[in-house]
Protein backbone atom coordinates (compact mmCIF):
# COMPACT_ATOMS: atom_id res chain seq x y z
CA UNK A 1 0.00 0.00 0.00
CA UNK A 2 2.77 2.29 0.52
CA UNK A 3 4.64 1.25 -2.50
CA UNK A 4 0.77 2.03 -4.11
CA UNK A 5 0.92 5.45 -2.49
CA UNK A 6 4.22 6.42 -3.14
CA UNK A 7 3.64 5.40 -6.86
CA UNK A 8 0.46 7.52 -7.15
CA UNK A 9 2.24 10.29 -5.31
CA UNK A 10 5.04 10.30 -8.09
CA UNK A 11 2.52 9.87 -10.85
CA UNK A 12 0.44 12.96 -9.69
CA UNK A 13 3.84 14.98 -9.64
CA UNK A 14 4.64 13.87 -12.52
CA UNK A 15 1.29 14.58 -14.20
CA UNK A 16 1.03 17.65 -12.79
CA UNK A 17 4.93 18.59 -14.11
CA UNK A 18 3.46 17.45 -17.48
CA UNK A 19 0.53 18.98 -17.32
CA UNK A 20 2.08 23.11 -16.30
CA UNK A 21 4.67 21.73 -19.15
CA UNK A 22 2.17 21.25 -21.25
CA UNK A 23 -0.07 24.74 -20.23
CA UNK A 24 3.36 26.60 -20.13
CA UNK A 25 4.15 24.77 -23.86
CA UNK A 26 0.69 25.54 -24.87
CA UNK A 27 1.00 29.20 -23.86
CA UNK A 28 4.22 29.75 -25.47
CA UNK A 29 3.17 27.79 -28.71
CA UNK A 30 0.16 30.27 -29.16
CA UNK A 31 2.08 33.16 -28.75
CA UNK A 32 4.50 31.89 -31.04
CA UNK A 33 1.55 31.28 -33.02
CA UNK A 34 0.35 34.76 -32.97
CA UNK A 35 3.54 35.95 -33.45
CA UNK A 36 3.82 34.38 -36.85
CA UNK A 37 0.94 35.18 -37.52
CA UNK A 38 1.47 38.55 -37.12
CA UNK A 39 4.38 38.68 -39.32
CA UNK A 40 2.56 36.77 -42.33
CA UNK A 41 -0.26 39.21 -42.03
CA UNK A 42 2.77 41.93 -42.13
CA UNK A 43 4.07 40.28 -45.03
CA UNK A 44 0.65 39.41 -46.95
CA UNK A 45 -0.40 43.27 -46.28
CA UNK A 46 3.32 44.35 -47.79
CA UNK A 47 2.73 42.15 -50.62
CA UNK A 48 -0.14 43.11 -51.83
CA UNK A 49 0.59 46.65 -51.26
CA UNK A 50 3.78 45.83 -53.75
CA UNK A 51 1.11 44.13 -55.88
CA UNK A 52 -1.44 46.96 -56.28
CA UNK A 53 1.45 49.55 -56.48
CA UNK A 54 3.15 47.73 -58.88
CA UNK A 55 0.26 46.52 -61.06
CA UNK A 56 0.37 48.94 -63.84
CA UNK A 57 3.75 47.85 -64.07
CA UNK A 58 2.95 44.03 -64.48
CA UNK A 59 0.86 44.78 -66.85
CA UNK A 60 2.35 46.99 -69.01
CA UNK A 61 5.22 44.40 -69.45
CA UNK A 62 2.34 41.63 -69.86
CA UNK A 63 1.17 44.00 -72.82
CA UNK A 64 4.73 44.16 -73.95
CA UNK A 65 5.42 40.51 -74.15
CA UNK A 66 2.12 40.06 -75.69
CA UNK A 67 3.05 42.58 -78.54
CA UNK A 68 6.50 40.86 -78.65
CA UNK A 69 5.15 37.62 -79.08
CA UNK A 70 3.17 38.73 -82.01
CA UNK A 71 5.92 40.46 -83.38
CA UNK A 72 7.48 36.81 -83.46
CA UNK A 73 4.67 35.09 -84.41
CA UNK A 74 4.28 37.28 -86.82
CA UNK A 75 8.25 37.03 -87.90
CA UNK A 76 7.78 33.26 -87.56
CA UNK A 77 4.71 33.24 -90.09
CA UNK A 78 6.53 35.16 -92.51
CA UNK A 79 9.25 33.05 -92.81
CA UNK A 80 7.12 29.60 -92.95
CA UNK A 81 5.65 31.72 -95.82
CA UNK A 82 9.07 32.19 -97.41
CA UNK A 83 10.23 28.80 -96.44
CA UNK A 84 6.94 27.46 -98.21
CA UNK A 85 7.49 29.94 -101.23
CA UNK A 86 10.72 27.87 -101.51
CA UNK A 87 9.46 24.79 -101.41
CA UNK A 88 6.53 25.05 -104.09
CA UNK A 89 9.46 25.86 -106.22
CA UNK A 90 11.91 23.58 -105.04
CA UNK A 91 10.22 20.66 -103.76
CA UNK A 92 12.87 18.68 -102.52
CA UNK A 93 15.58 21.32 -100.90
CA UNK A 94 18.31 18.70 -100.33
CA UNK A 95 21.58 17.77 -98.32
CA UNK A 96 22.71 19.41 -102.23
CA UNK A 97 21.62 22.83 -101.39
CA UNK A 98 23.94 25.45 -101.57
CA UNK A 99 23.58 29.21 -100.51
CA UNK A 100 26.28 31.94 -101.53
CA UNK A 101 25.78 35.24 -99.83
CA UNK A 102 27.00 38.45 -101.54
CA UNK A 103 30.17 40.43 -99.40
CA UNK A 104 28.00 43.43 -99.34
CA UNK A 105 30.81 45.50 -97.98
CA UNK A 106 32.53 45.19 -101.46
CA UNK A 107 31.01 46.70 -104.74
CA UNK A 108 30.30 49.63 -106.31
CA UNK A 109 27.48 51.80 -104.08
CA UNK A 110 25.69 55.00 -105.76
CA UNK A 111 24.35 57.48 -103.20
CA UNK A 112 24.28 53.82 -101.15
CA UNK A 113 26.60 52.62 -98.18
CA UNK A 114 27.57 49.29 -96.22
CA UNK A 115 26.58 50.78 -92.88
CA UNK A 116 27.92 48.55 -90.47
CA UNK A 117 26.45 50.01 -87.20
CA UNK A 118 23.03 48.55 -89.36
CA UNK A 119 24.74 45.44 -90.78
CA UNK A 120 22.94 45.92 -93.84
CA UNK A 121 23.18 48.14 -97.12
CA UNK A 122 21.79 51.09 -96.94
CA UNK A 123 20.87 54.86 -98.85
CA UNK A 124 23.05 57.44 -97.95
CA UNK A 125 22.59 60.53 -95.95
CA UNK A 126 22.38 63.76 -97.68
CA UNK A 127 21.89 65.47 -94.03
CA UNK A 128 21.73 63.93 -90.02
CA UNK A 129 21.77 66.08 -87.47
CA UNK A 130 22.33 65.30 -83.69
CA UNK A 131 19.89 66.42 -80.82
CA UNK A 132 20.92 64.36 -77.97
CA UNK A 133 24.07 63.40 -76.21
CA UNK A 134 23.58 61.51 -73.28
CA UNK B 1 20.24 40.53 -64.52
CA UNK B 2 18.23 43.56 -63.21
CA UNK B 3 15.77 45.68 -65.59
CA UNK B 4 15.35 49.66 -65.70
CA UNK B 5 13.52 52.15 -67.11
CA UNK B 6 15.77 55.37 -67.81
CA UNK B 7 14.30 58.37 -69.42
CA UNK B 8 16.29 60.94 -71.42
CA UNK B 9 14.69 64.32 -72.36
CA UNK B 10 15.44 67.43 -74.23
CA UNK B 11 13.62 70.31 -73.61
CA UNK B 12 11.61 71.42 -76.43
CA UNK B 13 9.85 69.03 -79.33
CA UNK B 14 12.31 67.63 -82.14
CA UNK B 15 11.85 65.21 -85.02
CA UNK B 16 13.98 62.24 -85.20
CA UNK B 17 14.52 59.01 -87.12
CA UNK B 18 17.61 57.48 -85.28
CA UNK B 19 18.71 56.52 -82.14
CA UNK B 20 22.63 55.54 -81.36
CA UNK B 21 23.45 53.75 -78.28
CA UNK B 22 27.21 53.28 -77.52
CA UNK B 23 27.87 51.12 -74.98
CA UNK B 24 30.38 51.59 -71.68
CA UNK B 25 30.05 48.50 -69.92
CA UNK B 26 29.85 44.80 -71.93
CA UNK B 27 26.46 42.96 -71.64
CA UNK B 28 23.99 45.80 -72.23
CA UNK B 29 21.09 44.87 -73.46
CA UNK B 30 18.29 47.00 -74.27
CA UNK B 31 14.71 45.84 -73.62
CA UNK B 32 12.65 48.36 -75.27
CA UNK B 33 12.40 51.75 -76.21
CA UNK B 34 9.96 54.35 -76.99
CA UNK B 35 8.87 57.60 -76.72
CA UNK B 36 6.36 59.70 -75.80
CA UNK B 37 4.27 62.01 -78.51
CA UNK B 38 2.99 65.51 -78.63
CA UNK B 39 -0.13 63.65 -77.70
CA UNK B 40 1.46 61.77 -74.84
CA UNK B 41 0.51 58.34 -76.09
CA UNK B 42 3.54 55.68 -76.48
CA UNK B 43 5.37 55.12 -79.20
CA UNK B 44 7.37 52.21 -79.79
CA UNK B 45 10.68 52.51 -81.47
CA UNK B 46 12.05 49.12 -80.77
CA UNK B 47 10.65 46.19 -79.08
CA UNK B 48 13.16 43.01 -78.41
CA UNK B 49 16.33 42.40 -76.83
CA UNK B 50 18.89 44.22 -78.82
CA UNK B 51 22.49 43.30 -77.47
CA UNK B 52 24.70 45.89 -77.52
CA UNK B 53 28.06 46.32 -78.88
CA UNK B 54 30.19 49.28 -80.10
CA UNK B 55 28.04 51.35 -81.29
CA UNK B 56 24.46 50.00 -82.25
CA UNK B 57 21.72 52.21 -84.38
CA UNK B 58 17.90 51.71 -84.36
CA UNK B 59 16.41 53.32 -87.02
CA UNK B 60 12.47 54.23 -87.43
CA UNK B 61 9.76 56.25 -89.02
CA UNK B 62 10.48 59.88 -88.01
CA UNK B 63 8.32 60.58 -85.17
CA UNK B 64 8.02 64.13 -82.96
CA UNK B 65 8.81 63.81 -79.37
CA UNK B 66 11.12 65.71 -76.36
CA UNK B 67 11.36 61.92 -74.10
CA UNK B 68 12.71 58.40 -74.58
CA UNK B 69 12.61 55.77 -72.28
CA UNK B 70 14.83 53.30 -72.37
CA UNK B 71 15.01 49.79 -70.59
CA UNK B 72 18.21 48.08 -70.08
CA UNK B 73 18.90 45.07 -69.09
CA UNK B 74 22.25 44.78 -66.74
CA UNK B 75 23.62 43.37 -63.96
CA UNK B 76 24.56 46.91 -62.52
CA UNK B 77 21.37 49.07 -63.44
CA UNK B 78 20.38 49.12 -60.32
CA UNK B 79 23.82 51.22 -59.10
CA UNK B 80 25.10 52.10 -61.83
CA UNK B 81 23.57 55.62 -64.03
CA UNK B 82 22.24 55.32 -67.50
CA UNK B 83 25.44 57.52 -68.69
CA UNK B 84 27.82 55.02 -66.80
CA UNK B 85 26.47 52.29 -68.88
CA UNK B 86 25.95 53.70 -72.32
CA UNK B 87 26.26 57.18 -74.58
CA UNK B 88 22.82 58.03 -76.35
CA UNK B 89 22.58 59.89 -79.68
CA UNK B 90 19.16 61.10 -81.17
CA UNK B 91 18.56 62.38 -84.98
CA UNK B 92 17.38 62.94 -87.93
CA UNK B 93 18.89 61.74 -91.06
CA UNK B 94 17.35 62.91 -94.48
CA UNK B 95 18.39 60.07 -96.81
CA UNK B 96 19.18 59.97 -100.79
CA UNK B 97 16.00 59.01 -102.85
CA UNK B 98 17.45 55.93 -104.56
CA UNK B 99 20.44 54.74 -104.61
CA UNK B 100 22.49 51.91 -106.51
CA UNK B 101 24.57 49.16 -106.05
CA UNK B 102 26.29 46.14 -108.15
CA UNK B 103 28.12 43.45 -106.21
CA UNK B 104 31.29 41.83 -107.02
CA UNK B 105 31.21 38.22 -108.99
CA UNK B 106 30.57 35.63 -106.36
CA UNK B 107 30.66 31.80 -106.70
CA UNK B 108 28.34 29.11 -106.52
CA UNK B 109 28.26 25.28 -107.14
CA UNK B 110 26.42 24.83 -110.68
CA UNK B 111 22.64 23.71 -110.33
CA UNK B 112 19.54 23.78 -112.53
CA UNK B 113 17.45 25.13 -109.63
CA UNK B 114 18.33 28.66 -107.92
CA UNK B 115 16.45 31.27 -106.01
CA UNK B 116 17.90 34.21 -104.74
CA UNK B 117 17.70 34.95 -101.25
CA UNK B 118 17.40 38.11 -99.23
CA UNK B 119 17.05 39.83 -95.89
CA UNK B 120 15.53 43.67 -96.14
CA UNK B 121 14.43 45.22 -93.12
CA UNK B 122 12.47 48.58 -92.89
CA UNK B 123 11.27 48.28 -96.55
CA UNK B 124 8.22 50.48 -95.84
CA UNK B 125 7.38 52.11 -98.91
CA UNK B 126 10.30 51.63 -100.68
CA UNK B 127 11.01 48.96 -104.19
CA UNK B 128 13.88 47.67 -105.25
CA UNK B 129 14.74 47.09 -109.09
CA UNK B 130 16.88 43.82 -108.33
CA UNK B 131 19.04 42.06 -111.72
CA UNK B 132 21.02 39.16 -111.52
CA UNK B 133 23.71 38.22 -113.95
CA UNK B 134 25.28 34.79 -114.39
CA UNK B 135 27.83 33.28 -116.15
CA UNK B 136 28.00 29.59 -116.10
CA UNK B 137 31.23 27.86 -115.99
CA UNK B 138 32.73 24.03 -116.81
CA UNK B 139 35.29 22.09 -115.18
CA UNK B 140 37.84 23.96 -117.53
CA UNK B 141 36.86 27.18 -116.48
CA UNK B 142 35.41 27.98 -119.64
CA UNK B 143 32.11 30.52 -119.63
CA UNK B 144 29.62 27.91 -121.45
CA UNK B 145 26.72 30.87 -120.96
CA UNK B 146 26.31 34.30 -119.62
CA UNK B 147 22.78 35.79 -119.05
CA UNK B 148 20.55 38.26 -116.88
CA UNK B 149 17.26 38.32 -115.39
CA UNK B 150 15.62 40.40 -113.03
CA UNK B 151 14.11 39.11 -109.93
CA UNK B 152 11.74 40.70 -107.50
CA UNK B 153 12.32 41.03 -103.61
CA UNK B 154 9.64 43.12 -103.41
CA UNK B 155 6.42 41.99 -101.20
CA UNK B 156 4.29 40.10 -103.59
CA UNK B 157 6.65 39.55 -106.34
CA UNK B 158 6.12 43.47 -107.46
CA UNK B 159 8.31 44.33 -110.51
CA UNK B 160 9.36 48.52 -110.20
CA UNK B 161 11.45 50.46 -113.31
CA UNK B 162 12.10 54.24 -113.58
CA UNK B 163 11.11 55.82 -116.74
CA UNK B 164 12.95 58.30 -118.67
CA UNK B 165 12.04 61.14 -119.99
CA UNK B 166 10.82 59.57 -123.68
CA UNK B 167 7.58 58.29 -121.16
CA UNK B 168 8.41 54.90 -123.02
CA UNK B 169 9.37 51.72 -121.55
CA UNK B 170 9.84 48.45 -122.47
CA UNK B 171 9.12 46.02 -119.52
CA UNK B 172 11.19 42.85 -118.92
CA UNK B 173 8.20 40.69 -118.14
CA UNK B 174 4.33 40.84 -119.87
CA UNK B 175 2.59 42.93 -117.17
CA UNK B 176 -0.55 41.54 -115.78
CA UNK B 177 -3.50 43.77 -116.77
CA UNK B 178 -4.48 44.34 -113.43
CA UNK B 179 -1.22 45.04 -110.96
CA UNK B 180 0.26 48.02 -113.25
CA UNK B 181 0.17 51.52 -112.27
CA UNK B 182 2.53 54.49 -112.60
CA UNK B 183 3.66 56.68 -110.02
CA UNK B 184 4.65 60.15 -110.26
CA UNK B 185 4.96 61.99 -107.45
CA UNK B 186 2.35 60.95 -105.05
CA UNK B 187 -0.39 59.93 -107.51
CA UNK B 188 -1.02 56.65 -108.78
CA UNK B 189 -2.01 56.48 -112.20
CA UNK B 190 -2.99 53.67 -115.07
CA UNK B 191 -0.72 54.24 -118.52
CA UNK B 192 -1.65 55.71 -121.37
CA UNK B 193 -1.15 52.60 -123.08
CA UNK B 194 0.12 49.75 -122.64
CA UNK B 195 0.84 47.43 -126.18
CA UNK B 196 2.30 44.09 -124.84
CA UNK B 197 5.49 45.00 -122.74
CA UNK B 198 5.70 48.27 -124.09
CA UNK B 199 4.20 50.99 -121.86
CA UNK B 200 3.60 54.76 -122.60
CA UNK B 201 2.89 57.50 -120.48
CA UNK B 202 2.97 61.37 -120.57
CA UNK B 203 5.32 62.57 -118.10
CA UNK B 204 4.67 66.31 -116.86
CA UNK B 205 7.89 68.04 -116.70
CA UNK B 206 10.30 67.85 -113.57
CA UNK B 207 8.61 64.65 -112.21
CA UNK B 208 9.91 61.52 -112.09
CA UNK B 209 7.87 58.77 -113.10
CA UNK B 210 7.74 54.37 -111.97
CA UNK B 211 5.84 51.83 -113.56
CA UNK B 212 4.87 49.11 -110.85
CA UNK B 213 3.59 45.84 -111.76
CA UNK B 214 3.38 42.76 -111.18
CA UNK B 215 4.67 39.93 -114.28
CA UNK B 216 1.65 38.05 -115.82
CA UNK B 217 3.33 34.62 -115.13
CA UNK B 218 2.61 35.20 -111.32
CA UNK B 219 -0.95 35.70 -111.73
CA UNK B 220 -1.23 31.89 -114.58
CA UNK B 221 1.02 30.35 -111.94
CA UNK B 222 2.94 28.53 -114.85
CA UNK B 223 6.86 28.43 -115.89
CA UNK B 224 8.22 31.00 -118.35
CA UNK B 225 11.04 30.82 -120.99
CA UNK B 226 12.81 33.64 -121.16
CA UNK B 227 15.64 32.93 -123.14
CA UNK B 228 16.92 29.31 -124.24
CA UNK B 229 19.62 29.29 -121.27
CA UNK B 230 16.83 30.68 -118.25
CA UNK B 231 13.37 29.56 -117.36
CA UNK B 232 11.45 31.59 -114.23
CA UNK B 233 9.12 29.89 -111.92
CA UNK B 234 5.86 31.68 -110.69
CA UNK B 235 7.90 32.59 -107.39
CA UNK B 236 10.98 33.99 -109.10
CA UNK B 237 13.23 30.95 -109.32
CA UNK B 238 15.32 30.36 -111.92
CA UNK B 239 15.29 27.00 -114.02
CA UNK B 240 18.94 27.47 -116.02
CA UNK B 241 20.10 25.19 -118.69
CA UNK B 242 22.08 21.86 -117.83
CA UNK B 243 25.47 21.71 -120.41
CA UNK B 244 27.82 20.46 -118.58
CA UNK B 245 28.02 23.58 -116.02
CA UNK B 246 30.02 23.10 -113.21
CA UNK B 247 29.77 26.49 -111.34
CA UNK B 248 28.00 29.74 -111.93
CA UNK B 249 29.58 32.96 -111.07
CA UNK B 250 27.37 35.69 -110.61
CA UNK B 251 26.61 39.14 -109.58
CA UNK B 252 23.47 41.30 -108.60
CA UNK B 253 22.78 44.80 -109.56
CA UNK B 254 19.65 46.60 -107.57
CA UNK B 255 18.50 50.04 -107.70
CA UNK B 256 16.88 50.91 -104.66
CA UNK B 257 14.03 53.33 -104.87
CA UNK B 258 12.53 55.01 -102.11
CA UNK B 259 9.09 56.40 -102.88
CA UNK B 260 8.80 59.00 -99.77
CA UNK B 261 6.51 61.14 -101.47
CA UNK B 262 3.74 58.36 -100.18
CA UNK B 263 5.61 58.39 -96.57
CA UNK B 264 8.20 59.60 -94.51
CA UNK B 265 11.94 59.62 -95.02
CA UNK B 266 13.54 56.77 -94.61
CA UNK B 267 16.03 54.25 -95.62
CA UNK B 268 15.37 50.25 -96.56
CA UNK B 269 18.57 47.99 -94.59
CA UNK B 270 19.43 45.24 -97.07
CA UNK B 271 20.91 42.87 -94.37
CA UNK B 272 21.86 40.23 -97.18
CA UNK B 273 21.71 39.20 -100.54
CA UNK B 274 22.71 35.56 -102.54
CA UNK B 275 21.36 32.94 -104.64
CA UNK B 276 20.56 29.38 -103.59
CA UNK B 277 21.13 26.31 -105.13
CA UNK B 278 18.55 23.47 -104.46
CA UNK B 279 17.62 19.42 -105.65
CA UNK B 280 14.48 19.05 -107.27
Amino acid sequence: MKNFLENREDYLIKRGIYLSNNAYNSKKKIDAFLRISKDKEYEINSSVSFLSDNFEDVENSILKMLNSLKNTISHLINTVSHIGKIKASYPATSSTMDISLLNLTNGNYTNTVYSDTDSGLILTSIKTTTFLEG
Amino acid sequence: MSRKDYWVETTKYISHNFLSIRGKESGIKVYSILTLGRDSKEIELSSGLIEINKVTVIRYSTVISNRIKITIDHPLSDTLSLYDLVDIQVGLDEYETQGSYKSENEEISFNKYLTVVSDVKNSLDSLVDLKVYISTIDRYGAIIYSDSIGVSINDDGWMINKIDDSGIITLEYLPSEEDIYIQIGDNKIKPDSIEGKIVKIDIPEGYIAYVIYRPDFLEKGINTELSKNITITPSYGLILREDYCSKIIFSIELNIYNLEETLENHTPIIKSLGLMTADR
